[in-house]
């Protein structure tokens, strides 16, 4: 069975359809990358995914469970489907290690000798941990991002949604945070990626998925889609892109 | 500064500092002229010796001192019994006034009505209703009490204020915040109390200090009503000695306390600023 099955979904804001009917499938420990212009639909997407943004239509069926039904609580979905921002969004107020425990203890309600230990278990593994006590104002963006997955890890998600999370970083810094997501991929993580690095997607990808103008056009392996797409749009983008490089 | 190992001035530095100091001998002389002038120019004034035996009798401030200390402590007492009230009412408000859920819909039109209707009112006339009118439904010692009532009347006008201070804090956390600890499964009341709020409070804090400030001061409009406090005994002693000076002996209490509050107040302000840029 798929990990998540995505059926006909539909999001519109307004008379703006940003999601037209949009089905695909992704296996357990697959990396699928979400590939396409800005406005293309891959943020509203995964906002969908997660249940952030209400949907139209549709289904969304986590190990063959609909959580897209309506009364449907997202907080179950969400404890199940972690999710990683552009803009990292840690909470400003708290040092690094809260950042990391504050859901475990009051979601997971572990007690805060085992959240710290789990926290600090991630912040090793990302190589951050004498950054435990820094508040994330003081921390590089890159820093920053790898502390916002290991946030999204720590509730021990079944799958990571990454939102273009290398896009507001300075290029040096786009590595090590594509480093993190292989590394979780090699663990056997599920994760769906909205990228504009289309090296890494080509390499690192078990699907890749084009969106545009809210329509997702064409779903293959990396090989395919980078080398032999069928459809016009995606040649056009594609070639757009990878000349700019 | 003044090191020896530091590299001399460049000629822009050396250009900058001379600026400075101009600006600084400028300020410094400008300043000594205009005080001096007030110094020398308000005693030529004709009616300045009946105002400075009125008003700046020093006898009649060091006789009246003390009892206007004592009167003082009240103010000091109502102060502290409002303030805590005013910030949990205000935020009670608040949050009633944010509230989305069609269930709860008559405790947002409450909270809207109440901060309507208190920010409407001017406080001296909240004052005057709320302290006369209520002990006047024959209520019983010490529930007809000025103080008590008085107090009410200050601490709903304030907690209007308050909780419109609230939401704007609360709306100015960015969605980004909301989206992050959602995705974490927070509930909506989980994320209002480990992640918005605590931003907005600190957000916040500058202003609260205002408000405090304003209302160190404004409990003095409870002497309208009827408690003695350091207003009312400052009345008393006027009368008492046919004089003024007392009512500089409660502005020199007043100015204790709120002049360092407002550079608290200043100070925070800077901080919370400079984090913003940082």
């Amino acid at each position: 069975m798929s990990k998540l099955v995505v059926k006909n979904l539909r999001k519109s804001f307004g008379h703006n359809e940003v999601c037209k009917n949009i089905s695909f499938e992704v296996q357990k420990s697959e990396l699928l990358c979400l590939i396409g212009g800005s406005g293309s639909g891959k943020s509203t997407l995964l906002r969908c995914l997660n249940l952030l943004e209400h949907i139209d239509d549709g289904e969304i069926l986590l190990d063959g469970e609909d959580v897209s039904i309506p009364g449907f609580d997202p907080e179950l979905l969400r404890r199940r489907m972690g999710m990683v921002f552009q803009s990292y969004n840690l909470f400003p107020h708290m040092s690094v290690l809260q950042n990391l425990t504050l859901a475990q203890t009051k979601i997971k309600k572990l007690s805060a000798q085992t959240a710290q230990d789990k926290a600090m278990a991630l912040l090793e593994q990302f190589g951050l941990e004498e950054k435990a006590h820094t508040y994330p104002d003081k921390l590089s963006g890159g820093q920053q991002q790898r502390i916002a997955i290991a946030r999204a890890l720590a509730m021990d998600p079944e799958i990571l949604l990454l939102d273009e999370v290398t896009s507001a970083l300075d290029p040096e810094l786009v590595g090590e945070v594509l480093q993190v997501i292989k590394s979780l991929k090699k663990q056997g993580m599920t994760m769906i990626l909205a990228t504009h690095e289309m090296g890494f997607a080509r390499s690192a990808a078990d699907q890749v998925a084009f969106l545009y103008g809210g329509e997702l056009v064409e779903i293959a392996p990396p090989e395919k889609i980078f080398t032999n797409p069928e459809n016009a749009k995606t040649r056009q983008f594609l070639s757009r892109v990878l000349d700019a490089n | 500064m003044g090191n020896k190992d530091q590299p001399p001035l460049t000629r822009r530095a050396a250009y900058e500092a001379g600026l400075r100091k101009r600006g600084i001998n400028i300020a410094l002389f400008s300043s000594a002229v205009f005080f001096l002038a007030v110094y020398f120019l308000i005693p030529l004034a004709p009616g300045w010796p009946a105002v400075k035996q009125s008003f700046f009798n020093w006898d009649i401030l060091q006789t009246s001192f003390p009892k206007l200390l004592s009167a003082f402590k009240l103010d000091l007492l109502l102060f502290a019994l409002c303030a805590p009230l005013i910030l949990i009412l205000g935020l009670v408000v608040a949050l009633m006034r944010n509230i989305t859920s069609p269930s709860l819909f008559p405790l947002k039109i409450v909270a809207i009505v109440f901060i309507d209707l208190f920010r409407a009112v001017p406080v001296i006339l909240t004052i005057y209703i709320i302290g006369f009118g209520i002990p006047g439904l024959g209520l019983f010692p010490p529930y007809n009490s000025p103080y008590l009532w008085g107090s009410l009347a200050l601490i709903l006008t304030y907690a209007a204020y308050m909780a419109e201070v609230y939401r704007s804090g609360i709306e100015s956390i960015h969605k980004s915040q909301v989206s992050a600890a959602q995705s974490l499964g927070f509930s909506k009341w989980q994320t209002l109390r480990y992640i918005i709020l605590p931003q907005t409070v600190s957000r916040i804090m500058p202003t609260i200090m205002n408000f405090m400030i304003s209302l160190q001061k404004d409990v003095a409009l409870l002497s309208f009503i009827g408690p003695i406090e350091v207003l009312r005994q400052a009345n008393v002693l006027k009368s008492l000695y046919g004089n003024f000076t007392p009512y500089i002996g409660a502005a020199i209490l007043f100015l204790c306390i709120t002049i360092p509050a407002t550079r608290l107040a200043d100070y925070m302000i800077a901080k919370e600023q400079k984090r913003k840029d940082a």
